[in-house]
């Protein structure tokens, strides 16, 4: 994207009806928005109209990002991976999160491939008010048999709503996996130097991503894109090779240089997303917890540096937790103050004698104690106040949780008018602010626990 | 190294090297010391160069009443309630380079004796082992009198380790005069806090080399949080410091410290019962160790000692000459 852009540049080229399609009152309102990156440009439906096709491409090339946006499909669900407009995060935000693949392979008896296939999709965690999720489905073929790999593929799209990424560098067994694959946009994996032109026609004989695979070779990476795109396949991704061990400072100096040749150098051929695969840990020898560790931090590692997909094998929680959080973490807008909406909020169905608690609107606290009332089955009322997105703690030592603020947000919430009695449970972690909330709001003050986990117990034991 | 044309940044910058720990020809018992900083290079990225120090690890100690969730409690056992035993232990057994005896909790229980008994503990563990150490106070500072108690304990703490070039802290913005100046004098680094702030991260520094201290005395921690509780903003602020620093601007040219140990406050491990609570808290300190690092960090102070080894184990990858790499065709077929 261009770093001057300027909203009227955008504007020129909108239909200028206001017609308010966007949700937004107006085209110049929508131009602003959109230069911020803060709406996508599919929100102007009259756009899409075949009148403002041109209009809509000029715009396109206005905004599209450096890295070209790859999508992987299943009928029902898409996977968007690259698209970003920045090397570093903290240069604007980045956009589509890592998308994580665990595998599945060919061998497997039907039961046991059903059932692995279902842990992948039903993998999830709840964190501040987002379900964390799985992605796809790597199905590799290690029988190399077309019939089995077809098979395979078959299952799994019968049990899952997951897109997927078939892999197998054989021709033969790709095309029947594909042909499995229907009303799907698999990604295939992988082109080589060996096979690239029968995996190019695949690529476009059944409109699908294709990977393009050059272990330690940005310059054999380069011209099998340079092939490709001459064929006029423009939808690849790119594997320099994940290599465990020793190896890892070449897999980290590959991705990095590559990302740099997009960004810095503007290189075409290397503007593509980035597929990593962990799972080359489990090709080592040695015991079976030391891959699954190395393909962790494998993970950890390309998640913090530039993958925008990754293939693990290990299925356990205790790996793949801390990589989504890790993931979710790294791929939030670092221009967004992590903060909810000060205010009330209600929980199950409270009546006038019913428990007022306050915490701050940063939201991980928020969601945190939201959390621990839900799970409690609690009625009661929780006073969000505003602490400009910062937790207690900080709120507190930095006086942006002060006595005041807490019994203005008592008046304006109407919580008064509400309940009958004028008890309020404060944070544990705010315990030296209760006497002055007492005197500025007249209320009577319980000190809460020092973690909102606390809260049942102390609910039963405290609240009469 | 196959050829593409990359940018190669020139830095005009580079980070002071700080040394924690003196031998006795510095003037301390110690018997190494441990040399952090001095990079030339964004982090991890050979193909740009190799930076002189690996990232370096120090195993934490706690001073009495760590705040350690119930999976670190049964795997500490009874080391928990002796701190000269459990940093013996880390260096003999978990083979721990350097020791942080985090002073932290110490401070919950506030009469005289106590800290007479404090004063006990730091001579103890400086007689029993000889690896470099850290000495940290209160790190988030809830009341004001987290910054008083700070002061007493660390100045204290100076003179007890004159001489051993102990890494001391932390201090902050408004809180530095006392402990730097008791560092000066003694002659330790020093650690400076900051939040998640390149601008206070500046405004601290300054003050520190007003005060006569160097970039060559003062390691900087910028961190906010750990996995999944702010790692994005120590992420991004260790990157944009190095950054920074390597490409000219002096008052930032002193090492990073993250603290992955922070992992094991996340909520996900507070849970006793579940079997991998402890594998998902190495995993948690891990990542956060390896992302911190990746971005800028050159100390990660660590808890549970399989983590420590874990990480240490990823950074030796970019220090050591490769040997031949495994074909990585083979995952495919991998059964
Ligand atoms: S939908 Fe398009 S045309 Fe309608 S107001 Fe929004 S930007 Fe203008």
């Amino acid at each position: 994207m261009a770093k001057e852009l300027s909203p009227l540049d955008i504007y020129k080229l909108l239909p200028k009806t206001n017609c308010k399609e966007c949700g937004l009152e107006n085209c110049m309102a929508f131009a602003t928005k959109l230069v911020a990156m803060e709406i996508g440009l599919d929100a102007c439906k009259p756009l899409l109209t075949s009148k403002y096709r041109r209009n809509r491409e000029k715009i396109w090339d206005l905004i599209k990002p450096t890295l070209k946006e790859v999508v992987i499909k299943s009928p029902t669900k898409e996977v968007k991976i690259g698209g970003e407009y920045v090397m570093y995060r903290h240069e604007l935000t980045y956009i589509n999160p890592t998308a994580i693949a665990v595998d599945v392979t060919d061998d497997l008896p039907k039961d046991e491939l059903i059932e692995r296939v279902k842990k992948i999709e039903n993998f999830s965690y709840s964190y501040i008010g987002k379900e964390l999720k799985l992605n796809l489905v790597a199905v590799r073929s290690v029988t190399e048999d077309p019939e089995k790999f077809g098979e395979t593929v078959k299952t799994v799209v019968e049990n899952t709503s997951l897109p997927m990424i078939l892999c197998t560098f054989n021709p033969k067994v790709m095309k029947s996996g594909l042909s499995e694959a229907k009303n799907s946009k698999p990604l295939i994996y992988a082109a080589t130097k060996d096979n690239w032109d029968k995996m190019g026609e695949l690529a476009s004989m059944y409109n699908c991503p294709l990977t393009i695979f050059a272990p330690n070779d940005i310059t054999l990476l380069k011209s099998l894109v340079k092939t490709m795109k001459e064929y006029g396949i423009e939808d690849l991704v790119l594997d320099p090779g994940t290599f465990p061990g020793d190896g890892v400072s070449a897999t980290l100096n590959n991705f990095t240089m590559i990302r740099r040749a997009a960004f810095k150098e503007n290189d075409e051929l290397l503007s593509f997303p980035l597929i990593g695969t962990p799972i080359t840990a489990w090709t080592q020898e040695g015991r079976i917890l030391d891959k699954k560790w190395e393909e962790t931090y494998l993970a950890g590692m390309l998640i913090v540096r530039f993958a925008d997909a990754l293939i693990v094998h290990n299925l356990e929680g205790w790996s793949l937790l801390p990589q989504i959080i890790l993931r979710e973490n790294i791929y939030t807008d670092p221009r967004k103050p992590v903060a909810v909406e000060p205010g009330i909020r209600t929980f199950g169905q409270p009546n006038e004698n019913s428990p007022v608690l306050f915490t701050t609107n940063f939201a991980l606290t928020y969601y945190t104690v939201a959390a621990d009332i839900q799970s409690a089955k609690l009625d009661c009322y929780l006073l969000v106040v505003d602490t400009e997105g910062l937790s207690v703690d900080s709120a507190v030592a930095g006086r942006k949780l002060t006595a005041d603020r807490v019994a203005d947000s008592i008046k304006e919430s109407k919580i008064e008018e509400k309940v009958k009695h004028r008890k309020i449970v404060i944070p544990g972690r705010a315990s030296r602010l209760s006497g002055e909330i007492e005197e500025k709001s007249g209320w009577k003050v319980l000190v809460g626990p020092l973690d909102s986990s606390g809260i049942p117990k102390f609910m039963q034991e405290k609240w009469k | 190294m196959s050829s593409i044309p990359i940018s190669f940044e020139k830095y005009e910058g580079e980070i002071k090297e700080v040394e924690i720990g003196a031998t006795k020809t510095e003037g301390g018992t110690r018997s190494y010391s441990v040399t952090v900083g001095g990079d030339k290079y964004l982090p991890l990225y050979s193909f740009e160069g190799i930076n002189p120090n690996p990232p370096r690890i120090a195993h934490e100690v706690y001073c009495y009443h760590a705040p350690l969730p119930g999976s670190l409690f049964n795997f500490f056992g009874d080391l928990v309630d002796n701190p000269v035993e459990w940093s013996r232990e880390a260096v003999n057994k978990f083979k721990a380079e350097m020791v942080n005896l985090r002073l932290t909790d110490a401070f919950s229980i506030r009469n005289e004796t106590f800290k007479k008994e404090i004063s006990n503990v730091i001579e103890e563990v400086l007689q029993a082992v000889k690896v470099p150490l850290l000495i940290t106070g209160v790190m988030d500072i809830i009341e004001m009198d987290d910054y008083r108690k700070n002061n007493e304990i660390l100045t204290k703490s100076a003179e007890i380790c004159e001489g051993e070039k102990c890494l001391i802290g932390p201090v902050y913005t408004n809180a530095f005069q006392e402990i730097g100046k008791a560092c000066l004098e003694k002659k330790h680094p020093v650690l400076a806090k900051t939040n998640m702030d390149v601008n206070q991260a500046l405004k601290l520094n300054t003050s520190l080399l007003n005060l006569g201290l160097t970039n060559k005395e003062i390691i900087m921690d910028v961190t906010t949080g750990a996995l999944g509780y702010g790692i994005e903003y120590t992420f991004s602020t260790l990157e944009r410091v190095k950054i920074r620093a390597l490409r000219g601007d002096k008052i930032l040219q002193s090492p990073s410290i993250i603290f992955s140990s922070e992992s094991w406050l996340a909520r996900e491990l507070q849970e006793e019962d579940k079997l991998e609570t402890e594998k998902t808290g190495i995993t948690f300190e891990v990542l956060t160790a390896i992302t911190g690092i990746m971005a800028g960090a050159n100390i990660s102070s660590s808890l549970h000692p399989e983590a420590a080894k874990l990480i240490n184990e990823f950074v030796n990858n970019f220090f050591n000459e490769p040997k031949q790499f495994i074909t990585v065709e083979e995952w495919l077929k991998t059964r």
